[in-house]
């Protein structure tokens, strides 16, 4: 179980993180959901001991990051968002050493990486550096989780990672997870949102709320509405929305433009009758279920203009 | 141990595996060797030199011919005067002038000193000097010869004959002294430069924020970068000294053994002080400056060209500090000198403590968290 209390850093001017807090629960996957430069990587690197909190603190199965970083580090797998193989060295070489300065053997815990190695090993005898991005970052994976971790960190795991291996990356991580296995990943991708225990919206190093992916869109009270405009009118009609005294929300989703009203008490016709008025055309107008990204954006609007 | 053995087997696999670097540390090295020998020789030979003969006699020509004789220097020209000897100098055309006086033999007949100028191209200080003693040499040569032709009873008159002998290097032969201080720029390059660069290297690649996160102690990883470097460096060394020994037939008077226990300890000092400018630098332009740096600083204040006696004091205490002046004194005095355990035992504990002191610099100069 990790749990993080008051965690704050600067790096000179900025500040990457701002009294974060939260916990996970052992054998949880949990999510770290944000934007680039929200805090997710300087948040990965204090959770694994490489860089320490200017206040507060954090423990990963009970043991300080700042303190017992030592025995953190043999209990932790953690996978960075920059890939940190050696690229001269050969698949099954690389693997090779992270088994060994562990102290095991790849067979031992073959099992764990079974699934994602045996695709590696028609590349087996490929130096890392010619890999491609996917390849890379599964090899990367097996490295880590080769001394069978207790809990793994996923720094950005599928960034930089074609759709079918993304899948097949997730398909992996649910699996590790379902045998019991801690997991901490972050994604700058809302759609991996959903395949999370529990995620976190982190955003400008400010958490802006934890929950369960069905809790988010549960708890998310606002109707939205899917509207389809010709490609020609989609940012008229995004401009003419976010005018209206009736508009709460309103951006591009997809290809569609999804709005939410400032009042739930509201018929889809006053929406038509307002776009046809603005000149605008119009296909569809449907009431569509939330989903998480749409939680996302929402926490982060309100956020800002709590602000201002 | 069996981590530091297992870093040291990736680090094996990562040299040989790149072809172009196993090149640079074998071969270049021993050709640079090989080449430099001829290149760094103060030997001083081919003296170009002109005459100003204003005495224009028999003893004046037999003086003339006389420097002409000499392996050592070649008449070039005779000038008619001193100004015509001049333009030949600053065109670099002779290095020497020799002016004979109007008088000279006249002088020498009626017991008067004679005097004879020498006007020496002096830009290299070190040639100069030699130049002025060889020419005195001769010219004292010829002196006694006179003498005895004139007065051949004072032959064994009691007249203080010097006789010189250079001993370990008795033919002052230029490659004997530069040979081992070649072997220590040889090694030293591997140490420093090899070491520091390997370290930075992953550091740039993002390997060392994986490597952090491992069980594996500093102590360990530094280890495990200094031993393939440290068994390279010393097989590096005695192909050097096998090329000497074979090429130049360079003495080797004093233990080998003792040599490279010297040169191991040695080995540990300079890597470790490679690791440690690895550790501080956070890109290679970086770490090259450091490195270059401190090599120029060590090898000139080292005393390869220059005796270490004739530097002003205040090198011989930095010297201290200097790994490189460690080494280029102990080859010479093992290898020329034959010198044994007991005459280099304050070197080598003063070099023991430096390379453990540089260890655990290295060691704690590397930082597992940023």
């Amino acid at each position: 179980m990790i749990r993080v209390d008051d965690i704050s850093k600067s790096y000179k001017t900025v500040k990457a993180l701002k009294d974060i807090s939260f916990s996970v629960d052992n054998g949880e996957l949990f999510g770290i959901i944000g934007p680039d430069g929200g805090g997710k990587t300087t948040l990965m690197r204090i959770l694994v001991s490489l860089i320490l909190p200017d206040s507060g603190h954090a423990l990963v199965h009970g043991l300080d990051t700042v303190k017992d970083y030592r025995k953190i580090r043999e209990i932790i797998g953690y996978m960075p968002g920059k890939f940190s193989l050696y690229t001269d060295l050969t698949v099954m070489e690389n693997l090779d050493f992270y088994a060994k300065v562990f102290g095991v053997s790849i067979k031992q815990n073959y099992q764990l990486i079974a699934d994602v190695f045996d695709q590696l090993m028609p590349f087996k005898n490929r130096r890392a550096g010619h890999l491609s991005g996917g390849m890379k970052q599964k090899l990367a994976l097996c490295c880590a989780l080769i001394h069978k971790p207790e809990i793994l960190f996923l720094d950005e795991p599928t960034t930089g990672v074609d759709a079918v291996s993304r899948k097949e990356f997730w398909d992996m991580i649910f699996k590790l997870r379902s045998d019991g296995m801690t997991i901490l990943a972050s994604t700058p991708y809302m759609d991996e949102a959903g395949r999370c225990d529990r995620v976190a919206f982190l955003q400008n190093g400010e958490i802006m709320g934890i929950n369960s992916p069905d809790g988010m869109v549960d708890g998310f009270m606002r109707d939205v509405y899917a509207v389809k405009v010709p490609i020609h009118d989609v940012n008229r009609t995004i401009k003419a929305l976010k005018k209206w005294d009736k508009t709460h929300l309103a951006y591009l989703f997809g290809d569609s433009i999804h709005w939410t009203p400032i009042s739930n008490d509201f018929h889809k016709d006053v929406l038509l009758q307002y776009i046809l008025s603005c000149g605008c055309e119009c296909i569809s107008i449907d009431l569509v279920p939330a989903n998480i990204e749409d939680c996302y954006i929402h926490l982060s609007f309100e956020r800002d203009s709590a602000y201002e | 141990m069996r981590t530091i053995f297992y870093i040291v087997q990736k680090e094996f696999i990562q040299i040989f595996r790149d072809k172009a670097l196993l090149t640079l540390i074998l071969v270049v090295p021993l050709a640079q060797l090989i080449a430099l020998i001829y290149a760094v020789n103060l030997e001083v030979k081919n003296i170009d030199f002109t005459v100003v003969d204003y005495d224009n006699t028999q003893i004046s020509a037999e003086l003339t011919s006389v420097f002409d004789a000499s392996p050592i220097f070649t008449l070039i020209d005779y000038s008619h005067s001193i100004e015509e000897g001049h333009d030949l100098l600053t065109h670099g055309d002779v290095d020497m002038i020799v002016v004979i006086p109007d008088g000279f033999t006249k002088d020498l007949e009626t017991g008067n000193s004679p005097e004879i100028q020498l006007l020496i191209d002096a830009i290299n200080g070190t040639s100069a000097f030699l130049i002025n003693n060889y020419a005195r040499y001769i010219i004292g040569d010829f002196n006694q010869d006179i003498v005895i032709r004139r007065y051949p009873e004072t032959q064994n008159s009691g007249a203080i004959d010097m006789t010189y002998s250079y001993w370990y290097n008795p033919n002052l032969d230029y490659k004997v002294f530069m040979f081992p201080g070649l072997l220590v720029i040889l090694i030293s390059l591997i140490g420093l430069f090899l070491a520091a660069l390997n370290f930075v290297k992953e550091k740039e690649m993002g390997n060392v924020a994986q490597i952090n996160v491992t069980a594996i102690k500093k102590y360990q990883f530094v280890s495990g970068k200094l031993i393939p470097f440290w068994i390279i460096g010393i097989a590096e060394f005695c192909l050097g000294l096998l090329v000497g020994k074979i090429m130049f037939h360079i003495p080797m008077l004093g233990s080998i053994w003792l040599l490279l226990l010297y040169v191991a300890v040695y080995l540990i000092c300079i890597l470790s002080f490679g690791l440690f400018l690895g550790a501080i630098s956070h890109s290679q332009q970086q770490v090259m400056f450091f490195t270059f740096f401190f090599f120029l600083t060590f090898l000139i204040l080292s005393g390869i060209f220059t005796p270490l006696e004739t530097m002003p004091a205040w090198v011989q205490y930095v010297n201290y500090l200097n790994p490189f002046a460690y080494l280029m004194k102990v080859i010479r005095m093992i290898l020329l000198k034959g010198s044994g355990f007991t005459d280099i035992l304050k070197d080598f504990v003063l070099l023991v403590v430096y390379g453990v002191m540089m260890f655990i610099v290295a060691v704690k100069s590397y930082r597992k968290t940023a």
